[in-house]
């Protein structure tokens, strides 16, 4: 019988490392952008920005995600003269895409509402996520396309699971990458975040945004904002549904 | 901001489907520090993986969700280990910074996103790799984490606890080649953090079977497996070997076997029926392997007859299974697939009405919902039944082969050639319409397929081989084949052909092919005449030379462990006399007479370290100088995994061993660049490598490369300049276009920013072709958009990274975002500027808007900006030569082009018009009959213009305006290249009328309608711009 008794140790330290790992590399991501005080104060992000779906192909896109008065998101893209938006508000949503002749907005499934409400948090999901009920995994660190990165990974009460890639330099989050599991299926989505500039509010947020696949092979372009708002106010009829038309 | 938008925009676009020498002139960083080449700076310098999932590679273990069945994970011996969501209708690959050889995979039922993997497999044939200890995730694959165990080597079970899931047992049966004290039994009681070894014989046995009781889990049984192989021969089975029971939780074994007739076992599987846990079933090697029952937890053993297959190779076929629900029902997946119906009395095989089920089986999982399906793990990938395995579906959407080596001709595109253990030789173009799909893959020989080589002028010749140097010579077309194995002529020994005989072309003659035995042989008539050009290069060494009597208890004589064998051949590229031959045995003998002289340097090399006896792995006479050579040596099979790269600069006299921190596994494989002499790659068990500097220095290459990727071949197409990596278990890998690599160089290394010019780009509108969903694995192709590539210093976190394109009089014409990764990144140019403005006001989106306008042939400057910083450099579009337009009939095309696109711009143009008169008028169309009968006439312009049917609730119901007809021409003249047919001239010649007739129409009526409307608008005090 033999007990590898220095492995033992090694992982226990480690473990405990891990705890304490988690909360500072978090504290220190909400350090270098603002501050936990600035923080706190946000309830609102509005970005006005393009997406660039190809050669000299800008779309205007505006993004809100608000957690006061309520709790929702709303997206909106416009190509060709006709704008698809949808939004999420507390527990519905709706999706409206004219692009092919409809002109109905169709309710969100409770698939999308679970996994837009992963997203509407102004805050992002780590900050005070034990308040929210979250859980935080220190995973180690990685190579994110050459970047040495921390990797965390937050764990809802659902099992839905979020992975986060920040920067062990700047402390800025790099790539977000999500795993739901849905009734028959499991999804996952990832995000690279860059451009990140300071807003007159006093946090730092990242104006582009770039999805993609599992091997981060680009999907589609990238979504660069020319104007993020902290805070400001948000017209409450964006989220409510369209009429027919 | 929030991630979600990029979602809803990709669901978004999806509706039209449409959507399509270094330069360093960037500025050098001042605080710069000198940057060195790592792994990050090769960037996107990434592979593509084209399979062949046609036939799959040998598959260890697989474990499935019992809460969810479509939910399983497949361990692979040397693809590391795969998960499908969907019963098999695809796999995806969750292992790849690991170990690629997997023993034993192991879902904890209770949470099934805990997932153990214990690394090395444990089916101990001559070319099985190795592993580095037990895995575990807590995430469903996402994520893992080494548990311990780090010198097991191979690891043939994980199982976990029935009630306790923080209480797992790993049966190592640990090292193949040297004697270990690590290995036996082991048993964790908290998650994997500590492991006791609670079984254990000594330092040559290991544990290679284990069952739990599933409803006392304090009852256990492992099995004690005494073996050994050395480079020639096999031993298994020895006193070590038993078949061992606890009763207490593994705290204290005994031995059982009352009823086992042999004194000496070797190595023996056992199965627990998890409905009545006493029953078992046992089969144990000895000189006479018997399969036995009992029926009493195995306190007595009673001998059962049993058919060839269920006592089949027992150090290869350890896998027997009962039933989770009918402890009658047995199965017995081996060399073929047999089941019993009585508890193992007796055994009948599989039916297989549907086809083919791949021969040699490692693993079956039964689904425990519905016990009618199950998956069986061959030497052939996974196979699903649903008729208690009678009848097997093969998955073949798992691309795990087991290449040896790798070849490709000079076609464009180009072919890959490679042979597969188990598996045959097989064939496919590196593009095809669509992708490489299961269907394009060629079978061009059979057995365990080796070397393979397309015959130097002939494109329907190719020369393969099975096991033991059989070579045919194909010609493909008739599937016409014809044995060429050079044969023992006069007073020649017994020809000794290695397992994996090489077949290697001349790269002066086209028409010359070497293959070795212990002799060298030569033909240059396509294996009609072989001139033997040497004597025996190999020891000869009488002691390694008695594979008869391999096997141990079983003998087992497949021609696996041929030894004193020629296992490499190189000649050099700058002069034809000069050959190298490096053998199984360490010698690594040159001619520089054209084999009538043989000089042995073995002695030479071991000056520089590398031990005697060892393989040459690869032997790579530099194309620059003909002093000049790099060789692979690999001594595993002497218990010593350390990778050994040398190189000579005086034709083998003296050796410098070629070293890194980075480099893992032993060494397979070294290719020197066919244009940079120093850029070099490096193959190894673990692992892909490249130098910059003629091998002083290495990085790993890992983009899209596991990092364990175990390399057993490299070539380079010199036409693409891609090199082509030949892995034991994911198939063939292509890196598109290795040329970045000549060139990043230190002053590139320390540009803030550096375009890199790549290889110049077909000018093509694609030849994607059909690209039909076919069932199965497609390997993707090279993008045939340009690829524009550049190098950043540092990721950019700040500011945009955009990139301009310019054509050679320096007029802008488009520009695209760029990516913002450190070291090499690589975005594509369709070679198209911006689309066309097309006509608004309509009531669903017209593709048109998303397709620009094909540039022409020529070269045009690539400009990069990032934060005020800047580089260039010119890409070069060439005329395809895969398409058939004449320079006559492209000119056509871009004539037509650019009319369609005028028009599409002049009907957006008329469009506004109507919009903009529309507007003005609108608020009063409901105030004066005037003004309400323009703006209807209006709205009939509108119609005849864009669809303007709105509440569309299904797709296919549409409507087509002139806007549609235009764009329906413009689609079809911008995705070909050649002259427009009649019709579609024709087309849009009427078109164009059409358009003439309403723009017409639109201005009679401003002119009828304008006055009128004015005056009436006028009298309410309101006015109108006219």
């Amino acid at each position: 019988m033999v007990k590898s008794f220095l492995s033992f140790i090694l992982l226990v330290l480690a473990g405990q490392m891990f705890a304490q790992t988690a909360d500072d590399i978090i504290n220190k991501h909400f350090e270098a952008t603002g501050g936990k005080d600035k923080w706190a104060k946000v309830y609102a992000l509005r970005g006005a920005g393009v997406y660039v779906m190809g050669p000299g192909m800008l779309a205007p896109v505006n993004n809100i995600v608000v957690s006061k008065p309520f709790k929702g998101t709303y997206n909106d893209f416009t190509w060709q003269g006709m704008t698809g938006k949808n939004a999420m508000r507390a527990d519905s949503g709706w999706n409206y895409q004219p692009f092919g002749g409809k002109r109905d907005a169709d309710p969100m499934s409770p698939n999308e509402i679970r996994s837009y409400k992963l997203s509407a948090d102004p805050q992002g999901l780590l900050f005070n996520y034990q308040e929210k009920g979250y859980t935080v995994d220190y995973l180690g660190t990685d190579d994110m396309d050459g970047t040495d990165v921390y990797k965390l990974r937050l764990t809802t009460k659902d099992g839905d699971m979020v992975y986060y890639y920040i920067d062990m330099e700047t402390n800025f989050i790099l790539k977000e990458g999500s795993r739901i599991k849905l009734k028959d299926k499991e999804e996952k989505h990832y995000t690279l975040f860059s451009d990140f500039r300071k807003t007159d509010f006093g946090v730092t947020v990242p104006f582009s945004q770039q999805g993609v696949d599992e091997n981060g092979a680009e999907q589609g372009g990238p979504v660069n904002f020319n104007k993020v708002e902290v805070n400001g106010a948000i017209d409450a009829s964006l989220f409510d549904k369209p009429k027919s038309k | 901001m929030n991630k979600i938008l990029c979602a809803t925009l990709l669901m978004a676009i999806c509706l039209s489907g449409f959507a399509q020498k270094a330069k360093t002139k960037g500025s050098t960083s001042p605080e710069a520090k000198d940057v060195k080449l790592t792994s990050a700076s090769l960037g996107k310098i990434e592979a593509r993986h084209i399979g062949p999932a046609v036939t799959g590679g040998r598959i260890t273990s697989i474990d499935g969700v019992n809460a969810d069945p479509r939910i399983l994970y497949i361990g692979t011996a040397g693809g590391g280990v795969w998960k499908t969501t969907n019963g098999g209708a695809d796999f995806k690959p969750v292992f790849d910074k690991y170990c690629q050889s997997i023993g034993s995979v192991a879902i904890d039922q209770t949470n099934p996103d805990v997932v153990w993997a214990g690394t090395g497999e444990s089916n101990m044939r001559n070319t099985v790799s190795i592993g580095n200890g037990i895995y575990k995730t807590t995430d469903g694959g996402e994520n893992w984490v080494i548990m311990g165990l780090p010198n097991s080597e191979h690891i043939s079970k994980v199982i976990i606890h029935p009630k306790d899931p923080n209480t797992v047992f790993v049966a190592v049966p640990g090292k193949l080649w040297s004697n270990s004290a690590d290995r036996g039994l082991y048993k964790t009681t908290d998650g994997g953090k500590t492991w006791d070894k609670i079984l254990f014989a000594n330092d040559s046995t290991g544990c290679s079977d284990f069952a739990i009781n599933p409803k006392n889990p304090d009852i256990m049984y492992a099995t004690m497996w005494q073996f050994r192989r050395k480079p020639y021969a096999f031993n298994s089975g020895g006193p070590g070997c038993a078949i061992m029971k606890s009763t207490d939780g593994g705290k204290t074994w005994r031995k059982i076997h009352k009823g086992i007739a042999a004194d000496t076992i070797g190595r023996a599987a056992i199965a627990i029926s998890p409905s009545s846990p006493d029953n078992m079933v046992a089969i144990a090697e000895s000189k006479k392997t018997s399969l036995y029952i009992s029926s009493d937890g195995g306190e007595n053993w009673k001998e059962q007859s049993a058919d060839d297959n269920v006592c089949a190779r027992p150090f290869y076929f350890s896998c027997v299974v009962v039933d989770p629900i009918d402890a009658k029902r047995v199965y017995r997946p081996a060399f073929e697939f047999s089941y019993s119906e009585d508890g193992g009395y007796s055994w009948v095989r599989a039916q297989n009405d549907q086809g083919w089920l791949h021969s040699d089986m490692h693993a079956l999982w039964i689904n425990p919902k519905n016990t009618s399906q199950m998956y069986v793990g061959t030497d052939g990938g996974v196979y699903m039944s649903v008729d208690r395995g009678n009848n097997w579906i093969y998955l073949n959407s798992l691309p795990v082969a087991q290449l040896y080596h790798v070849e490709v001709d000079n076609q464009n595109p180009y072919y890959v050639y490679c042979g597969l253990q188990d598996n045959g030789s097989w064939r496919a173009p590196s593009q095809a319409p669509g992708g490489i799909h299961n269907a394009d893959w060629v079978n061009i020989g059979g057995g365990d397929g080796f070397w393979v080589q397309p015959d130097g002028e002939d494109n329907n010749i190719v020369y393969s081989e099975y096991q033991g140097g059989h070579i045919t010579r194909l010609a493909i077309k008739s599937n016409d084949g014809q044995d060429v194995q050079p044969k023992a002529g006069e007073g020649d020994s017994k020809l000794r052909y290695n397992w994996n005989t090489p077949i290697v072309r001349s790269p002066t003659n086209k028409k010359r092919l070497y293959m070795g035995a212990q002799f060298l042989y030569k033909t240059e008539d396509r294996g009609i005449t072989w001139a033997k050009i040497s004597p025996d290069l190999t020891t000869n060494d009488p002691a390694k030379l008695k594979q008869e009597e391999s096997g141990g208890l079983t003998n087992d004589n497949t021609s696996a462990e041929n030894h004193c064998t020629i296992f490499n051949i190189a000649e050099s590229p700058v002069d034809e006399k000069m050959i190298w031959v490096g053998t199984d045995d360490g010698n690594l003998q040159v001619t520089q007479d054209g084999g009538k002289t043989w000089t042995n340097t073995s002695n030479n090399y071991k000056l520089c370290g590398v031990p005697t006896q060892t393989w040459v792995t690869s032997i790579e006479p530099s194309r620059y100088d003909k002093n000049v050579v790099y060789v692979t040596f690999d001594n595993h099979m002497y218990g010593d995994m350390k990778t050994y790269v040398a190189k000579s600069a005086d034709m083998g006299k003296t050796w410098k061993l070629l070293s890194s921190d980075v480099f893992k596994g032993y060494a397979n494989k070294i290719r020197e660049d066919v244009v940079s002499k120093d850029l070099l790659f490096l193959g190894t068990e673990m692992g892909l490598y490249t130098s910059i500097d003629g091998g002083n220095n290495w990085v790993q290459m890992k983009a899209h490369i596991p990092d364990c990727a175990m390399v057993r071949d490299l070539v380079i197409q010199p036409q693409t300049n891609d090199l082509v990596v030949a892995t034991h278990g994911r198939g063939i890998l292509i890196v598109d276009d290795i040329s970045p690599l000549r060139k990043i160089t230190g002053p590139l290394l320390n540009s803030a920013v550096a375009v890199i010019s790549a290889r110049p780009v077909p000018l093509s509108v694609g030849h994607g072709g059909g690209n039909w969903p076919f069932a199965g694995y497609t390997g993707p192709n090279a993008t045939e958009d340009a690829r524009i590539m550049y190098y950043l210093k540092e990721r950019i976190n700040s500011g945009d990274v955009k990139v301009e394109i310019y054509d050679e009089k320096g007029t802008f014409l488009v520009d695209l975002p760029g990516t913002k990764r450190k070291g090499i990144n690589v975005i594509t140019w369709n070679m198209r500027t911006k689309p066309p403005r097309v006509a608004q006001g309509g009531s669903k989106l017209d593709f048109a808007s998303q397709i620009g306008p094909m540039v022409a042939e020529g070269k045009y400057k690539v400009k990069v900006l990032v934060n005020g910083k800047e580089a260039d450099d010119n890409i070069e579009l060439v005329p395809d030569t895969r398409s058939s337009a004449t320079e006559k009939e492209k000119e056509e095309d871009r004539e037509s082009l650019m009319r369609t696109f005028k028009m599409q711009e002049d009907l957006a143009n008329l469009m506004d018009s109507v919009i903009a008169e529309e507007k003005m008028i609108k608020e009063f169309k409901d105030q004066s009959p005037v003004v309400k009968q323009y703006y209807d006439s209006l709205e009939i312009i509108r119609a005849e213009l864009v669809p303007v049917k709105e509440g569309r609730t299904v797709i296919f119901v549409d409507e087509e305006k002139m806007r549609d007809r235009i764009s329906d021409i413009y689609a079809g003249v911008a995705f070909y290249q050649g002259a427009p047919t009649a019709s579609q001239v024709q087309g849009l010649n009427k078109l164009q009328r059409d358009m003439n007739t309403t723009s017409q129409k639109l201005d009679e009526r401003k002119k009828t309608f304008r006055p009128k409307v004015k005056a009436e608008i006028g009298k309410g005090g309101k006015n109108v711009p006219y």
